[in-house]
């Protein structure tokens, strides 16, 4: 079993669904994403494109945040998620340094969403989830995992770029879609092995 | 007199590194102008130089042990509560860094030995021991234990030295910016940096040092050397990241500035502790620009951090004194143990 994800990137519209979903289960303090769509663009004019590259972790089988860890705050799930014990974690931050993807978040702070206003009920439920000092990123909603439900991102991208399930059984979607589309991990020679993979487009 | 200055300057300086410190730890790193594309900074700047200092120390004590050097006994035992000094400011400095640094002890129980900070939380254990033990004088002069204390001693510096090499390894392995000369270039600076600190020991304790101004040469050489093939590869890769312009000048002034001492003016002290001032300088820039060199980008390649802001880090003045009060915090340190063993 290894749960992994596919974007196809041929859908994906850049509305930053998935960003605000992502946003709406874990109640992230502000400022802090644990999923970010990147904007680029490809080809010149008059024939450029707008490009989006949406990025959740990439939850690798290979992961350096994990070697770096000094006290195994990191850890890696037998069903493939990459996750953070914050009882363990010193906020040293050597996971984020060594990130190839930028996927990690330091609590430098929290903060509610409206300034200089008191947090909302939601807030101060989700905030206590949070610890101030230690490192954050996306946990491939293990919480809607466990209850059999799909990540926020995947449930909710409107245009359905996403696929989420066992990498692991050939007969499932995003493994199908994998070897249909020649889907690809993101910086493949890095060497990590990203259970994300992209359909280009 | 200019002893006692220094101390009275150190106690001050500590006094306020303390109040700082404190601060620091009730409000968090929120103070701080570190952000999430810039996550290490002056603290982590200043952890290293400090740690680099006492490795450099320790190895400038394990080698006088081995060759049995009685003539400067004295300067090395100095020089091991100066290391102890530097250790106690690095640890402090690592712990300003710590989103939680009260969870510090974890790395003991988190046993993951892949981790670079593992290995430099024992080996720091360990030199602080190791500097211990021959500061309360339990290492004879001569015989077996005094080899055997040695070269542990050695191991325990080097390795911890080199540890700090480590620390980039996952993004050296990953393809990053990595800069082949980065193992020798930090055990230079560390060499270099020790023995400058020791000569400037010398100097306010008025104990002798001979042949400073050569041994200094020939560590600004073997330093000057890794920084220019440094240099060299980031031409032939092309990585604008990894020059080293400014170092690589200072280096080479305190290398031309030392050859003409030792060439015109062998016994003169002055100069060549203002040069081991520069020295110092020259070795905290060198680990600046290392925590720059790995940061400074974006992450991600282009064209996909076309839009990612460049980070730009203005350290805060509560890091600044934190940082630089490190310098005080060693002096206080080591000038309270070496009175307290007096008085002992």
């Amino acid at each position: 079993m290894r749960y992994g994800m596919v974007i196809d990137l041929q859908k994906c519209v850049g509305c930053n669904s998935c960003t605000v979903a992502c946003r709406a289960e874990q109640g992230t303090p502000a400022g802090v994403h644990f999923h970010k769509v990147m904007k680029y663009e490809a080809g010149k004019y008059p024939n450029a494109k707008m490009r989006f590259l949406p990025m959740p972790c990439m939850h690798c089988q290979d992961p350096p945040c994990l070697k770096v860890c000094p006290t195994g705050a990191t850890y890696k799930r037998d069903d493939g998620p990459i996750l953070i014990d914050h009882e363990k974690c010193i906020g040293c931050r050597a996971c984020m340094v060594a990130c190839p993807y930028d996927s990690r978040q330091f609590l430098w702070d929290i903060r509610n969403y409206y300034a200089g206003h008191p947090a909302t009920p939601y807030e101060q439920i989700k905030q206590k989830t949070f610890d101030k000092g230690t490192v954050v990123k996306c946990n491939f909603c293990v919480q809607r995992l466990k209850r059999g439900r799909l990540p926020a991102c995947v449930e909710t991208c409107p245009a359905g770029a996403r696929k989420f399930g066992d990498l692991d059984d050939p007969e499932s979607e995003p493994s199908r879609l994998i070897v249909l589309y020649r889907g690809a991990p993101f910086r493949e020679e890095l060497g990590t092995e990203p259970s994300v993979f992209y359909i280009k487009g | 007199m200019i002893s006692w200055v220094i101390v009275i300057v150190a106690l001050l300086v500590s006094g306020l590194w303390a109040v700082m410190f404190l601060k620091q730890l009730k409000s968090g790193l929120g103070q701080t102008a570190l952000e999430d594309h810039f996550a290490w900074g002056l603290y982590v700047q200043g952890f290293f130089f400090f740690s680099a200092l006492a490795g450099g120390i320790l190895i400038f004590m394990a080698v006088a042990t081995l060759f049995q050097l009685q003539s400067i006994r004295p300067l090395v035992e100095t020089g091991s509560a100066v290391s102890l000094g530097c250790l106690a400011a690095a640890a402090l400095l690592l712990g300003s860094d710590l989103g939680k640094p009260f969870r510090g002890i974890k790395i003991l129980t988190g046993k993951n030995f892949a981790s670079p900070l593992t290995w430099d939380f024992y080996m720091l254990t360990l030199c602080g021991i190791l500097g211990l033990v021959f500061f309360l004088g339990w290492i004879p002069q001569t015989g077996p234990l005094a080899v055997l204390w040695a070269v542990l001693c050695l191991l325990a510096a080097l390795g911890y030295v080199m540890i700090h090499t480590l620390f980039f390894l996952s993004r050296v392995g990953a393809g990053f910016r990595s800069q082949p000369f980065l193992g020798l270039d930090t055990l230079a600076q560390s060499l270099l940096g020790g023995v400058a600190l020791m000569n400037l020991i010398a100097l306010v304790s008025g104990i002798h040092f001979p042949n400073v101004g050569r041994l200094l040469l020939v560590l600004a050489s073997v330093t000057l050397i890794p920084l220019v093939g440094g240099h060299i590869a980031s031409l032939s890769i092309k990585s604008r990241v990894m020059e080293q312009k400014k170092i690589i000048a200072l280096d080479s002034f305190i290398l031309a500035a030392l050859a003409i001492v030792v060439m015109f003016a062998p016994e003169s002290r002055v100069i060549p502790a203002l040069l081991s001032v520069l020295i110092l300088v020259a070795v905290f820039l060198e680990k600046s620009h290392l925590m720059k060199q790995y940061q400074i980008k974006p992450t991600l390649p282009l064209p996909y951090s076309r839009y990612e802001d460049v980070p730009q880090y203005s350290p805060s003045t509560s890091e600044w004194i934190l940082a630089f009060g490190g310098v005080g915090v060693c002096v206080f340190f080591s000038t309270l143990i070496m009175n307290l063993k007096f008085f002992l």
